[in-house]
């Protein structure tokens, strides 16, 4: 799938927005005009895939199947199991349905959020990493990502900065307005699998004009720790 | 009317599968594997392994789906394996079978991965004959379980101690500098070796352990003993005959494997017993249950080795055979549970 189907005049256009980048499990599906149909939130870092089954089930129930148009979800960057919850579910409903699956940077929609609140300054917005990290990311006051997304250490970055968490609703807001712009989804070659290290070409590649595909954005490596039962002797 | 059509998703360990079965017939069986990421490792890294599952799954649904000759939309039930496992892996199957079963209005059910080892059998061979005893030997797991009461009841007879029989294996091959996962390259080395060149304990054959272990096993010491056996030629300025070490071990673990078997079947009256797991496939251990089964009297049952390896269609197996005994979905809101007794079916 190169190009979004872009068919916003539709009547009763619905995108269902999905994200678990965070300790919340968000999930929401909004009209046409971007209001909101539903709006769901769990709170709790460790049981995103046991919440979620629930949510779906309200969502599902709330929403007209054929008005569906897309399903946003957010790609994180997020503490990595969570993440992979609204992800996979996105992709799930996608299949099942028939239907795109775009993926948007969280920190995206968090600062969609932001800006909206606060319109005609710019933004930095950032959410918790652990490890005393945090992921980070700039706006300008069009909502264009300038900076970002980044892994920082907490004492590096600005006190007075938002950080949040991203919304479901927002998540599907933001998808909205891409694809109203025209946004391209991007191809799977940008290098969105890039980790620590090379934020350089992410930026380039993924400034926030883009739909993503429905992938994490881990930027970091993953721990190659085996666990002492699966380790061989060295 | 034709027997309803259940999806399986397998993601607890290294392999993303999907499963597609009507009734007992099988339709479909994808499997993407994650296996050489982890081969410089010397073992299986969980957060490599929950990435590669959220790449592969996906592409795995619509490859199953086209092999079935079915769209989404045909399937009546979902099933996944909602433990044991690795906890991060087996999160992303769960959520995918979440998603799946609230946009297709259908139940989902979370399943115990270590009965799919043996009711998938039913895809190849029929029913279950009831009881049956089940043999589970891989990289993960080394388990003897009695099944009873029609698959309803599965009690764990005996477990490894220590490492599993498919560690052992890794972990010999890498003394032998042979590659992971070294089940498969011990196997095939020992084709050229003699099995009677080394004479390797049999863990928990001691004074006392019969009593104490009937249906137990331990393979840490076989692994300390050819460390050791390897060091002393090694000091010796000896060549290793890597041929002979991995025969003789591979004829430990089959002797030990399925002496324990056969007396579960004796001493509990099966007359049935299904060997699962990826070393299921080791080719001494086939022959060699084949001969004891036979001396005793005992039916042996093994599907073919892409269904003893972790796969979705024994997931698949086993939400059918729930869905056809009336057993309720699992509540929406089950867990992913790293340590699932083997007692628990379902959630
Ligand atoms: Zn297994």
């Amino acid at each position: 799938m190169d190009r979004v189907d872009l068919r916003p005049e539709r009547v009763g256009v619905v995108i269902i927005g999905i994200d678990t980048s965070s300790s919340l499990t968000s999930i929401a599906a909004i009209d046409e005009a971007g209001d909101v149909v539903l709006s769901a939130e769990h709170e709790d870092a460790r049981r995103h895939a046991e919440v979620i089954g629930p949510m779906l089930a309200d969502l599902v129930a709330a929403v007209d199947r054929s008005a569906v148009q897309a399903i946003a979800c957010g790609v994180g960057p997020g503490p990595y199991t969570g993440l992979r919850v609204g992800i996979a579910s996105a992709i799930a409903i996608g299949a099942a349905w028939d239907v795109p699956v775009h993926g948007l940077c969280s920190l995206d929609a968090l600062a969609a959020q932001v800006l909206s609140e606060q319109p005609g300054s710019g933004a930095q917005v950032a959410s918790d990493a652990r490890r005393q990290e945090l992921y980070w990311a700039e706006y300008d006051s069009s909502g264009e990502r300038v900076a970002g997304p980044r892994v920082r250490p907490v004492a590096d970055v600005d006190e007075g900065i938002v950080r949040g968490a991203a919304s479901g609703v927002w998540v599907a807001r933001r998808v909205l307005a891409l694809m109203r712009a025209g946004a391209s989804v991007a191809h799977v070659d940008v290098p969105l699998d890039v980790h620590g290290g090379d934020t350089g070409a992410t930026e380039a590649a993924l400034r926030g004009t883009f739909l993503l595909p429905p992938r994490p954005l881990y930027l970091r490596r993953p721990d190659a720790m085996v666990p002492r039962h699966l380790r061989a002797p060295s | 009317m034709s027997a309803p059509i259940v999806l399986g998703i397998e993601t607890s360990c290294d392999e993303t599968g999907i499963g597609i079965v009507r009734g007992h017939r099988l339709l479909a069986n994808e499997i993407a594997s994650s296996v050489d990421e982890h081969a410089r490792f010397g073992g299986v890294v969980p957060e490599i392994a929950s990435r590669s599952h959220l790449e592969a799954i996906e592409p795995a649904l619509r490859r199953a789906c086209i092999t079935a000759g079915i769209t989404l939309g045909n399937v009546d039930a979902i099933a996944v394996t909602a433990g044991p496992g690795l906890v991060g892996a087996l999160i992303v199957g769960v959520a995918t079978a979440k998603g799946l079963g609230a946009a297709l209005g259908v139940p989902v059910y979370g399943v115990n991965h270590l009965a799919g080892h043996v009711v998938v059998d039913e895809l190849h061979h029929g029913p279950l004959p009831d009881p049956t005893v089940g043999l589970l030997v891989s990289g993960g797991h080394s388990s003897l379980l009695l099944v009873t009461d029609d698959v309803a009841s599965i009690t764990a007879l005996g477990q490894t101690l220590d490492d599993a029989a498919g560690e052992a294996f890794d972990k010999v091959a890498r003394l032998l500098g042979l590659p992971f996962p070294g089940g498969p390259w011990i196997d095939r080395v020992a084709a050229d070796g003699d099995p009677q060149a080394i004479d390797f304990p049999r863990g928990l054959t001691g004074p006392g352990d019969r009593e104490r272990y009937p249906y137990d096993f331990s393979f840490s010491g076989l692994k300390t003993a050819v460390a050791r056996w390897i060091s002393a030629r090694e000091a010796a300025g000896e060549r290793v005959p890597v041929a002979d070490v991995a025969a003789s071990m591979q004829e430990a673990v089959a002797d030990v494997l399925t002496a324990r078997m056969v007396s579960a079947c004796r001493d509990h009256g099966v007359g049935h017993v299904v060997i699962g797991g990826g070393v299921a496939a080791n080719s001494r251990l086939r022959a060699m249950a084949q001969e004891r089964c036979d001396a005793a009297g005992i039916l042996l049952r093994v599907p073919p080795p892409d269904l003893c390896t972790d796969n979705g269609a024994m997931v698949a197996a086993l939400g059918a055979r729930l869905l056809a005994s009336g057993a309720d979905p699992s509540p929406v809101d089950f867990p992913a549970t790293s340590n699932l007794p083997v007692t628990q079916r379902s959630w």
